[in-house]
């Protein structure tokens, strides 16, 4: 996955499970926290991790990494391509 | 209080001025990625307390503060309790309307807001009916203070000299409220549960002392303040002298790297983040070195994560601890001790163990009267630790605060089911709203949500009784997340392997996710309300 898809997949991960009222307008920000702006909670935020996992065929060294390193997408960005080196 | 004179009347405060004193240059909060001594901590605090104190001549008892993982809130906590007051806690992730329907009910027109709740004001104050004093909470002088002036008066904390002369000494009485909490009930108004300064130092007097904690451990805090788990992180730690750990929200339910870059030595969650770290790969054997203890409380402790824990934690104590806000933060509690443990557990889930020493515990049946040993029945409390009743309701005080057997002592009851066995050992069964009837037979859901745990393996498995006629059913209807890799007819006949065919789900539904309240406890409401949702015709995802 680019950067832009996987950009493209978090944003439509949000807005399926988010509770945000206006899906249509819906932009959030690279640096945007995901979990701490309560656009996703805990459980369904574990399952997009999950599902990026699965999706990109990598496993993401969550031992090491903060969650803060990967609670916004710049961040799952930079995680994705951490793990496939 | 104000002029640092210490002694047992102090109340719930007490501890953290005498550790404030014996430890004044030993962390006491690590909170935001800053570290604050105690001498610091009692600094601000101070502050807080002297800005109540000047704008209110205690007519009230209370005092609520708005405020969020902060330095803030935690000066709040005990800058009321040093004016003398009780503290309420005002959850800025509750929504509004719910804020302001507690500011309208509490004895209280003073109220502190930290800094990051500022920008709540503009929509919360018009839903406010009575004049309140605020008193802002920012520590260095505000930036920018457009559109928060909407207060009937207001204080800035930054204004108040540090050296004013000390306020009057108040010292509050074992039966002035502590802290003040609502329960989040799912339905209708949300009820006040008062602590007093009595009930909430019987409560850590027995902590302190069964654990044995010091002023080299570092503690978790993970709860917010408005859940009363909170107490247990916050009072004992400053007790012991301890320093405090607020982890970032992103970390609450992912703490892992958090314990072992902080080495936490004292854990304290509710069950569901072993289940969240499980599922994440993080709660393998030996991944907390540092940890001394591990205390779950606020839901039910299934065995399968308090083993996966003590294996994650080897050198620490893993406990299970349970006891309603009524009954101050716990009232029991079962030490973890592997396969022994395990032969004691019902439905999968640790039993609650023992009654703290100098408490009482009564098992009832539907009439109120104690039933034999090993036989079910609803838990009533008794004891020190047992408030007297609910904030300014008569009505609901008089449901859940009973005598028995027409004997003189008040008993709370808890809504809990029970067994208790010849020990004295206390096993969780489930509440009593989860007891129905199906087809005449009186069914306990978590029996058969611990039957969908084992056919699913997965830990969020819950049973709802559909449809529901009053206390009565006629099926049951499964709830398992969808990342299950069992299907629907192998999970009903899995089921149909240990339980009675009446008991056994006829239909699963696969959601996303398991519903849980703000508590973390699991929804059965919300699921209801898919059921019925569902029969109305709307269609979910």
């Amino acid at each position: 996955m680019s950067d832009r898809e996987i950009k493209d997949h978090i944003i439509s991960y949000i807005k399926a499970h988010s509770t945000v009222s206006d899906k249509e307008s819906f932009t959030i920000a690279d640096t945007t926290d995901i979990m701490d702006s309560g656009l996703l909670n805990s459980i369904d935020f574990i399952d997009m991790i999950t599902a990026l996992e699965k999706k990109n065929n990598i496993t993401f060294d969550l031992e090491n990494m903060d969650p803060l390193e990967y609670s916004t997408i710049a961040g799952l960005i930079s995680a994705v391509e951490n793990a496939k080196k | 209080m104000e002029n640092e004179k210490i002694d047992e009347g102090c109340g719930l405060v007490g501890g953290f001025l005498r550790a404030s004193f014996k430890f004044p240059d030993r962390p006491a909060l690590f909170v935001n990625n800053s570290l604050f001594t105690y001498n610091q901590l009692r600094d601000y605090a101070r502050r807080v307390s002297r800005g109540i104190n000047s704008v209110e001549d205690r007519k009230k008892s209370l005092v609520g503060f708005l405020g969020y993982r902060s330095l803030g809130a935690y000066s709040s906590i005990l800058g009321i309790l040093m004016s003398g007051r009780g503290y309420v806690p005002l959850n800025p992730k509750y929504p509004v309307e719910r804020i302001a329907n507690i500011i309208n009910r509490i004895d209280a027109d003073v109220m502190a807001v930290c800094e990051e709740c500022f920008w709540l004001l503009p929509s919360l104050l018009p839903l406010v009916n009575k004049a309140m004093h605020l008193i802002f909470l920012d520590f260095s002088p505000l930036k920018n203070t457009t559109g928060l002036a909407r207060a009937d008066a207001s204080t800035y904390l930054s204004s108040i000299a540090a050296d004013l002369p000390a306020a009057p000494q108040t010292v509050p009485g074992g039966s002035d409220v502590a802290y003040l909490l609502f329960t989040s009930g799912s339905t209708g108004e949300p009820k006040g549960v008062p602590i007093s300064h009595a009930n909430v130092r019987a409560y850590i007097d027995y902590t302190c002392a069964r654990y044995g904690f010091n002023e080299h451990d570092r503690f978790s805090q993970t709860a917010d303040m408005s859940f009363d788990l909170s107490i247990l992180e916050i009072f004992p730690c400053w007790e012991s002298g301890a320093c405090l750990y607020c982890l970032p929200k992103s970390s609450v339910m992912l703490p892992a790297k958090f314990i072992r870059d902080h080495e936490l030595t004292v854990w304290i969650s509710v069950p569901s983040v072993g289940a969240f770290l499980d599922r994440m790969r993080l709660l393998h054997p030996g991944a907390f070195p540092s940890l001394r203890y591990c205390l779950f409380d606020g839901e039910p402790l299934l065995a399968s994560i308090a083993s996966k824990w003590q294996a994650a934690a080897p050198s620490a104590i893993v406990e299970n601890l349970y006891g309603p806000t009524e009954a101050t933060v716990a009232i029991s509690d079962f030490r973890w001790k592997g396969e022994e443990s395990l032969r004691r557990c019902k439905n999968g889930i640790v039993p609650i163990g023992w009654i703290f020493k100098g408490q009482f515990a009564c098992v009832v049946d539907e009439n109120l009267l104690p039933v034999f040993l090993g036989t079910l029945g609803e838990l009533c409390l008794g004891g020190s630790q047992v408030c007297k009743g609910y904030y300014s309701d008569p009505d609901k005080t008089k449901q859940q605060f009973i005598k028995i057997n027409n004997g003189g002592k008040i008993w709370y009851r808890t809504g809990d089911l029970v067994i208790e066995n010849e020990d004295g050992c206390l096993n969780y069964i489930g509440r009593i709203d989860n007891q129905v009837k199906i087809l005449g037979h009186r069914v306990e859901l978590q029996e058969i949500d611990h039957a969908l745990r084992r056919a699913s393996s997965e830990e969020l498995a819950v049973a709802i009784a559909w449809p529901l006629n009053s206390a009565s059913a006629e099926g049951v209807v499964g709830f398992i997340p969808n990342s299950c890799e069992r299907n629907e007819a192998e999970i009903i006949e899995e089921c149909k392997k240990t339980l009675p065919a009446y008991m056994a789900p006829s239909r699963i539904v696969f959601i996303k996710n398991i519903p849980l309240n703000g508590n973390a406890k699991i929804d059965r409401l919300q699921l209801q309300n898919i059921l019925e949702q569902e029969k109305e015709g709307v269609i979910h995802e």
